[in-house]
């Protein structure tokens, strides 16, 4: 199994490749052989076809589009695996990577991937930063992260998370995140799937079906990360009753 | 209009009013900016106003500073820290006023936050600007570095003098196309490396034009010597430089002839004082006189302190939740004494000043160090001690080291009764008091108990 890190070194400003260290570890548990590719923007050999699994993390604003602009010439390679099934994971600003284009906080516009017909806007001064908590859906927990972005989306018609806590993908919106077949974007920054085991083992058994459509997920326990994950959960929902008694 | 004298009277009488009923110090600025929201470009300031900012180190260097001046005679106005915002140094500028509006001080030293001041420039602009540093700090409420280097250039004057770091290359940008910039650096020492072994790496592209950056040397993470080959930003030539210096020993020589000797080491001390160095010297101090004031200064503010566990003597090094290089900094002290240690790592509130849960901060430290042998236990405590405990699960230490504890009273008597060797407590000011509240302190100049 292939799993192709981007921008490891670039788009890399929370922690994001504590995702890559987690996914890697538990489906070696699983019993899958797991490759990890690296590339960055430095690397002109970027080759979508056999990958399982495709990663991006968050970066600043002008790290996200110099790898942007990098990715731009592999348009079509990308929209193709995404046809394919391949599973994709667009995290913190990597989400609007996934729209048809970010202006940013001067006010020039980025052409962006186009897998999804929203379009995204940045500020310059503005920075909207919080905790966040999602619904229960589409994985079967309230997921816990936090939002740090600058930028609002227009024309996602099917979020892939509502939010209870945080900012969404525009104000006045609680829909955070996008999905376009496997490919999932969120804002939620760092490492998410570290973060969120009811996330992890979705994307886990996706990628573990594509493998092989018989193969079995064994449950493992995983006590810290079961913990950490239910220890945040209940700081925020406290917080969320908290500030809603308040108003 | 109301008369400058009057609200510096206000100011005054509230202030007094405050410290007889414990208020703080803001509060008095706050309400004579109401009265007069150009009350800063009224009165008359002295001919040097010394500011320093960066993510870490500015407490102790403007501490440093302030020490430095104080030695040479001068008369100085500086805010003590957490007063750093526009309304605390409202306050403190004006209590320092006569009532016909002069500042009495000849120098004016400032601690600035990074994020506000460009509100507190846009009153009067510093005559010396000291940019120490720009680390991931804060990012819940920072974003990043980039972030905020914009914001710190918006209080960047073409008429202040700059004095940067210049082995920074995210301090350097402030610097490009300048001509009154002082440049202070660290040369190539023994302790200098030919990687990057940090965890992340904030030098690996260019921040100006975002190209690989081409490194000489690291010191540690971003800070080193490095040039772009595509847009040209490099480290530029130092007016004041370490060119000598000792960890084990703890001293630094400065320009290849002043020696001063560290009662702190750690490379990041060194630049603070280096910092300190390069702004009094700007200012006119004789090198004799701030190697005087600065040699074995102890920081008086409460960031390392001693104190004695059960059996066991430990030392707290106060770190900041949120940037890890203080945290990586505060680990490699440890990792440097060779004898056998505990280190107790609390994560529980998280900050001090406003509620987050964000701990993606934990994957960027290099807590990878304490896998050396000599650090014998591991203790992991706090609410957010899970978090700690799953990004060590991430590192190749074993678990058979580390106990991992939620309650405080627990951690505490964990530490007591089965630490091995010397104890490192590692946190941040928010949780410092967890800590030390349960055992017994000892004041790091006499050896003796505090009061």
């Amino acid at each position: 199994m292939k799993l192709l890190h981007l921008y490891h070194d670039f788009m890399n400003l929370y922690g994001e490749y504590g995702n890559m260290r987690v996914l890697e570890k538990h489906l070696r548990d699983q019993g899958m052989n797991v490759t990890v590719i690296h590339k960055t923007v430095t690397d002109t050999d970027l080759d979508f076809s056999d990958v399982d699994l495709i990663y991006i993390g968050c970066g600043t604003e002008r790290s996200q589009k110099a790898a942007l602009m990098h990715l731009m010439p592999y348009q079509e390679e990308i929209k193709d695996a995404c046809r394919r099934g391949v599973v994709g994971l667009f995290t913190g600003n990597a989400c609007d990577m996934l729209g048809t284009s970010i202006t940013d906080g001067n006010g020039e516009l980025h052409p962006a991937l186009g897998l999804l017909p929203f379009t995204t806007n940045e500020s310059a001064d503005i920075r909207y930063t919080g905790d966040a908590v999602t619904t229960a859906e589409p994985f079967g927990k309230e997921l816990v992260g936090f939002v740090n972005k600058c930028s609002q989306n227009t024309g996602i018609a099917a979020p892939l998370f509502t939010l209870k806590m945080g900012m969404g993908n525009q104000k006045g919106d609680p829909g955070e995140g996008c999905r376009v077949e496997n490919f999932f974007g969120t804002h939620l920054i760092g490492p998410v799937l570290v973060k969120n085991p009811a996330m992890l083992h979705a994307v886990i058994r996706l990628l573990m079906k594509r493998e092989n459509p018989d193969a079995s997920y064994q449950a493992i326990a995983y006590p810290y990360e079961e913990k950490a994950y239910e220890v945040t959960h209940r700081a925020l929902i406290n917080r969320l009753e908290e500030t809603g008694n308040r108003k | 209009m109301i008369k400058t004298a009057f609200v510096i009277f206000v100011c005054k009488a509230l202030s007094l009013v405050g410290r007889l009923v414990g208020k703080g110090s803001s509060l008095p600025g706050k309400i004579c900016l109401k009265l007069d929201p150009n009350i800063l470009k009224k009165i008359q300031l002295p001919s040097s106003i010394i500011a320093v900012t960066g993510s870490n180190g500015k407490t102790s260097t403007v501490e440093m500073i302030a020490q430095v001046l104080k030695n040479s005679g001068k008369r100085i106005a500086y805010n003590k820290e957490g007063s750093n915002q526009i309304e605390g140094v409202t306050t403190f500028l004006l209590n320092d006023c006569t009532l016909s509006g002069r500042v009495k001080s000849e120098i004016v030293l400032l601690e600035s936050d990074e994020r506000f001041a460009r509100h507190t420039f846009r009153h009067f602009h510093p005559t010396h600007y000291v940019i120490n540093n720009l680390y991931r700090d804060q990012m819940t409420r920072n974003g990043h570095t980039e972030w905020m280097y914009d914001i710190v250039k918006q209080s960047v004057y073409e008429d202040t003098h700059l004095i940067l770091n210049a082995d920074d290359p995210m301090v350097a940008r402030f610097g490009m196309g300048r001509r009154n910039v002082t440049w202070f650096g660290v040369d190539r020492l023994p302790l200098s490396q030919e990687h990057n072994d940090s965890v992340y790496n904030d030098g690996a592209y260019c921040p100006e034009c975002k190209h690989p950056l081409i490194y000489d040397y690291y010191h540690y993470n971003h800070i080193g010597s490095y040039h772009c080959p595509h847009c040209g930003l490099h480290r530029e030539p130092t007016s004041y430089t370490v060119t000598q210096a000792s960890q084990d020993e703890g001293y630094i020589v400065i320009n290849g002839q002043y020696r001063i000797d560290l009662s702190f080491t750690g490379i990041y001390h060194f630049y603070n004082t280096l910092a300190a160095f390069s702004a009094c010297s700007e200012l006119g101090i004789p090198a004799e006189t701030i190697v005087s004031s600065l040699q074995n200064y102890t920081m008086k503010n409460g960031r390392i302190m001693a104190f004695r566990a059960g059996e066991h003597e430990g030392t707290l090094l106060t770190s900041k939740h949120e940037n890890s290089v203080s945290y990586d900094q505060s680990i490699r002290v440890a990792v440097r004494d060779p004898r056998d240690c505990t280190v107790m790592i609390i994560v529980d509130a998280i900050s001090r000043k406003y509620f987050t849960s964000e701990t993606s901060w934990l994957w960027d430290i290099d807590f990878e160090l304490l896998g050396a042998e000599h650090i014998r236990k591991i203790i992991l405590a706090g609410t957010y001690a899970n978090d700690l405990a799953v990004r060590f699960s991430y590192t190749t230490i074993p678990f058979d080291k580390i106990e991992v504890i939620e309650d405080m009273d627990q951690a505490v008597e964990a530490l007591k009764e089965r630490s091995i060797g010397y104890v490192y407590g590692i946190t941040c000011f928010s949780d410092k008091e967890k800590l030390l509240s349960r055992v017994e302190t000892v004041s790091l100049e006499k050896g003796g108990k505090e009061e």
